[in-house]
């Protein structure tokens, strides 16, 4: 029976392994199902940015390219926390922004969102060891240049103990060859002591210059670059030299006032200088034909500290201080003390870094101007301003687009020809072929020109479409409506009516406050929020611009082509297409709405109203119409916010101009994942002035006195009332 | 679990009983303002962010001592005999000082809010309260992980101090030692990925006003687990 049967007690020991064992399994399975839990939950992550500036956002065109992507990159920051590589006086550096750790913060959303990117932060001071690592890792993987500069490093000193033996053996001999008195005033004379200065100065010229390339040689990284410098520096010096001693030598030789010892000396002298000369030139060219040097890249960028690296596979970008920290030179003025804050271009910088090293060609934009001089040219800081369109060129070149220029006319370059400066080279037709035309649709200028009026560019840019180019057009007002080329797609452009509006009333007397309200007191200004539902301009909505002046865009459906109409001409103030262009320019002529009449509806135009349009041929290329030029100006571009401006911050006032070019563009090169918006970057509040006494009654009196106090007050009224 | 609330607030009330935990609160707060002091001038960005990363170095050693007495003077006094003779589960037990501290905690917490309301009060053009937001969530799970290894050090010990002292010694080990490590330069590719996937490196999103779901996941399976653990230290006095 089995009650009758005895119960053996488990022994301690049997109690231990049982329950013991029993937690142990439990305890693993639970931290097995956390970490299981937590690595699911990291892959199937979601991030909120909390920052109302969206500072740790990446902007959807950069999430885009670097999913995209499939070629390991390697981002590192060479930023330093000790001292901004900026002229900012000491008192000044307590009010600057950290510069490393947004830089840092940034990589780290690129890690996060990209599979093949890694990113490392490295302080050059703080971590030296970092740096040697870093050393080592762009020598061995671009090591094919740094091995073709070392074996140069290695092997001049054949060549130059070559040199000097044999400049050691000619310096004798011309001692010996010489009479035992020469005339110095004569040409002979100078001659020959020119010659053996020169012959007896080759061993000490080629000590001074291997000392200055092992000098060069032992810093850290290696500075081949510099060294190979030096040798071929010293080379040419020494190829010149010889080649002089030569020619005079060849001169001379059949002289008759030239004593014959001297002269014998000489003719059998010239083909051992030639042999050095060959030595020289030999070494030079091999010189020459080295490729660039990644190493002295990122000695560059370690000299230059606050640096960011991008290594691709076969090439490596950096990127400066002062490209992600761009102070604009034309915001100075807008700020009280001339000082604006550098604004965040990290991410447009690397991302752009990125596309150069990843994309397998460079997609052209051409800016087509109907004569007149380049438009889009950069400046050179201090010395000449840009074009009026060069920040557009510089933001499509920044996403890695090949911008170009061309008159159309071909009248500038004869212009300049005419008047002795000839202007740059501008692309040929081929060249432009398959680029996006960005066509400046401008009137003809009032005084008639000597070469007559610029040709037309309609019937270009028609056979560039129909050859399935794209295009973004342009236009001002009084322009010519490039009927032949847009007929055929269902657009035209009213460049003989500009949008306007009735004009808004204000408070009375004098300026209103609100800076809005006072530039939309001129008809021609609307404040536009609203670009259309097409794709390039949706992400727009909401996001502030203004075009001006702008000319009514009409388009009418037709097969065989997909149009969406942009810019609609906002209607909260009674507004039409004024045809009385002449008046609305002026600005002071009397502008008001006059129905369209009689037959030929002759009068302003109605709304609804659109000044842009996007057309899209069925298996071919696409077109985007604007009826405005100035929006993508540099004025417009750069045309800051007065009030934060007030306050040092440079942020534009109208963003969505230029995002509405650059998605233009994007749509026009099929970069349809481009097309978005980024939230403005590291626009951050700080701390207003306050005087001395109402900062230490916060900071000591309330931090350190008051709260403390009000805690060890409390626990001395519970130990009172628990002691009664 | 439904008498947890109950022990929970037992608690509380007995941290304000204690003065251990006003010493505690006060040189919390000292260090908090100090911190705050270097942070708070015209000038500098209105922002916690530097305050809350520090915060979590102060939180090594004051969540050690505030957790050191939650089981190990049960241990020591005998009075888990007594506690465990209520109707109450371990679970109950372990949950209810849980929470305990944890409320505690959320009221060393509170008086900071001052400097939030100071920074609202003098920054311009306006105050970004997003990583506030964040930083305070951030601070608050880090606190509960914290509390979570401090009642677990606590649950295998008698004595307080030994508990304190492992519980900081671990709480080293997770925060610190990896956010060191990861700044030398000599640090293996593994070994980095590892000091990646602990406290520091995903606390430093939350004070930077990002949220991301999986250190929230993290943090509250990395709490739970030491809940656990606890409760299974706490079952053991019945079979050892």
């Amino acid at each position: 029976m089995s009650e009758n049967k005895t119960v053996i007690p488990e022994t301690q020991k049997e109690r231990w392994v049982k329950y013991g064992a029993n937690v142990a399994i439990a305890s693993v399975v639970v931290v097995l199902l956390a970490a299981a839990a937590t690595w699911l939950a990291q892959d199937f992550n979601r991030r909120v940015d909390t920052t109302s500036a969206g500072l740790y956002s990446l902007k959807p065109q950069t999430v885009n390219i670097i999913k995209n992507n499939k070629s390991d990159i390697k981002i590192i920051s060479l930023y330093t926390r000790t001292k901004p590589n900026v002229s900012y006086s000491s008192e000044e550096m307590g009010q600057l922004p950290d510069f490393a750790q947004p830089v840092a913060d940034l990589l780290d959303e690129y890690k996060r969102k990209g599979s093949k990117i890694d990113v490392e932060v490295v302080d050059p001071l703080e971590q030296p060891t970092k740096v040697d690592q870093l050393i080592r890792e762009v020598t061995e993987k671009y090591g094919g240049e740094v091995q073709k500069y070392k074996a140069v490093c290695e092997e001049y000193p054949k060549t130059y103990e070559q040199i000097a033996k044999m400049a050691g053996e000619e310096a004798k001999k011309v001692q010996a060859a010489l009479p035992e008195q020469i005339d110095a005033n004569e040409d002979l004379g100078q001659t020959l002591f020119l010659t053996i200065a020169t012959v007896q100065g080759f061993p000490k010229f080629l000590e001074n210059t291997k000392e200055s390339i092992e000098k060069r040689l032992k810093q850290k990284p290696p500075d081949y670059k510099g060294a190979v410098n030096s040798i071929e520096q010293g080379m040419n010096t020494l190829s010149q030299l010889a080649a002089r001693i030569v020619d005079d030598f060849v001169k001379s030789k059949d002289d008759a006032k030239v004593p014959q010892k001297i002269r014998t000396y000489m003719a059998e002298s010239v083909p051992r200088y030639e042999q050095i000369k060959k030595l020289a030139d030999d070494l030079a060219k091999r010189i020459k034909d080295l490729g660039e040097l990644k190493l002295d890249t990122l000695r560059q960028s370690l000299r230059e500290r606050d640096a960011i690296l991008v290594m691709g596979q076969k090439e490596m970008r950096v990127i400066s201080f002062e490209k992600v920290w761009q102070v604009p030179d034309d915001a100075r003025g807008y700020t009280p003390d001339g000082k604006p804050r550098p604004r965040f271009a990290g991410e447009q910088q690397i991302t752009s870094a990125i596309l150069s090293l990843t994309a397998p060609s460079k997609p052209k934009v051409v800016f087509l101007r109907p004569g007149g001089g380049p438009l889009a040219q950069p400046g050179i800081p201090g010395f000449r301003p840009g074009g009026p369109l060069s920040q557009i060129a510089m933001r499509l070149a920044d996403y890695n687009f090949e911008v170009l220029e061309k008159d159309i006319s071909g009248m500038w370059a004869m212009q300049s020809q005419m008047q002795g400066m000839p202007a740059a080279p501008e692309p040929s037709d081929e060249q432009i072929k398959d680029a996006i035309w960005v066509v400046l649709d401008l009137p003809a200028p009032p005084q008639r020109s000597p070469m007559g009026p610029p040709p037309s560019i309609a019937p270009k840019l028609a056979a560039h479409l129909k050859e399935g180019g794209s295009a973004v057009i342009l236009a001002l007002p009084q322009a010519e409506p490039l009927a032949a080329a847009l007929d055929e797609w269902g657009v035209k452009i009213r460049t003989d009516a500009i949008a306007v509006h009735e004009p808004v009333k204000s408070a009375p007397g004098g300026r209103a406050n609100d800076f809005i309200e006072e530039v939309q007191r001129n008809p021609m200004i609307f404040l536009l929020r609203d670009y259309g539902d097409h794709p390039l301009a949706k992400p727009l909505k909401s996001l502030e611009g203004v075009l001006v002046p702008m000319c009514v865009v009409e388009a009418w459906e037709k097969p065989g082509y997909k149009m969406s109409r942009l810019v609609p001409v906002p209607q909260t103030l009674k507004s039409w297409g004024e045809t009385n262009i002449e008046a609305a320019l002026r600005g002071g002529g009397v502008v008001e709405y006059n129905a369209p009449k009689g037959a030929s509806l002759d009068g302003d135009l109605p709304p609804p109203l659109f000044a842009g349009v996007a057309v899209e041929k069925d298996k071919a290329g696409r077109i985007v119409v604007f009826g405005s030029v100035q929006f993508i100006l540099n004025d417009m571009l750069s045309f800051s916010d007065p009030t934060l401006a007030k306050q040092g911050i440079i942020v534009s006032r109208f963003p969505a101009n230029g995002e509405l070019f650059m998605n233009s563009v994007f749509w026009l090169a099929k970069m349809d994942p481009m097309l978005a918006i980024s939230p403005s970057a590291m626009e951050v509040s700080r701390i207003a002035e306050m005087s001395p006494a109402v900062l230490n009654t916060w900071r000591i009196g309330v931090l350190l006195i008051v709260l403390p106090g009000l805690v060890i007050v409390a626990g001395m009224l519970v130990y009172v009332a628990r002691r009664d | 679990m439904t008498k947890a609330p109950i022990i929970a607030r037992r608690e509380l009330s007995s941290y304000f009983y204690s003065p251990i935990a006003y010493v505690a609160m006060t040189l919390f707060l000292l260090a908090t303002g100090f911190l705050f002091w270097s942070d708070f001038q015209p000038g500098q960005i209105a922002a916690m962010r530097s305050l809350f990363e520090w915060m979590v170095w102060l939180l090594v050693f004051v969540i050690p001592v505030l957790c050191m007495g939650l089981m190990a003077q049960e241990w020591a006094t005998g009075t888990v005999e007594t506690l465990m003779t209520a109707p109450l589960s371990e679970t109950d037990v372990i949950l209810g000082k849980f929470l305990g501290s944890f409320a505690f905690f959320m009221v060393l917490l509170l008086p900071t809010l001052v400097y939030v309301a100071l920074l609202g009060m003098y920054s311009r053009p306006g105050f970004d309260y997003g990583p506030i937001f964040s930083g305070y969530v951030g601070i608050i799970l880090v606190g509960a992980l914290f509390i979570a290894i401090g009642l677990f050090c606590s649950s295998l010990t008698k004595s307080q101090v030994v508990a304190a002292v492992a519980a900081a010694a671990i709480l080293f080990v997770v925060t610190i030692v990896p956010k060191w490590a990861s700044e030398k330069a000599t640090l293996p590719r593994f070994w980095r990925g590892v000091a990646d996937q602990l406290v520091f490196r995903r606390y430093a999103d939350f004070s930077r006003g990002v949220l991301d779901t999986g250190h929230l996941v993290f943090f509250i399976a990395a709490t739970a687990v030491f809940l656990f653990l606890s409760v299974k230290v706490l079952e053991s006095r019945r079979w050892k």
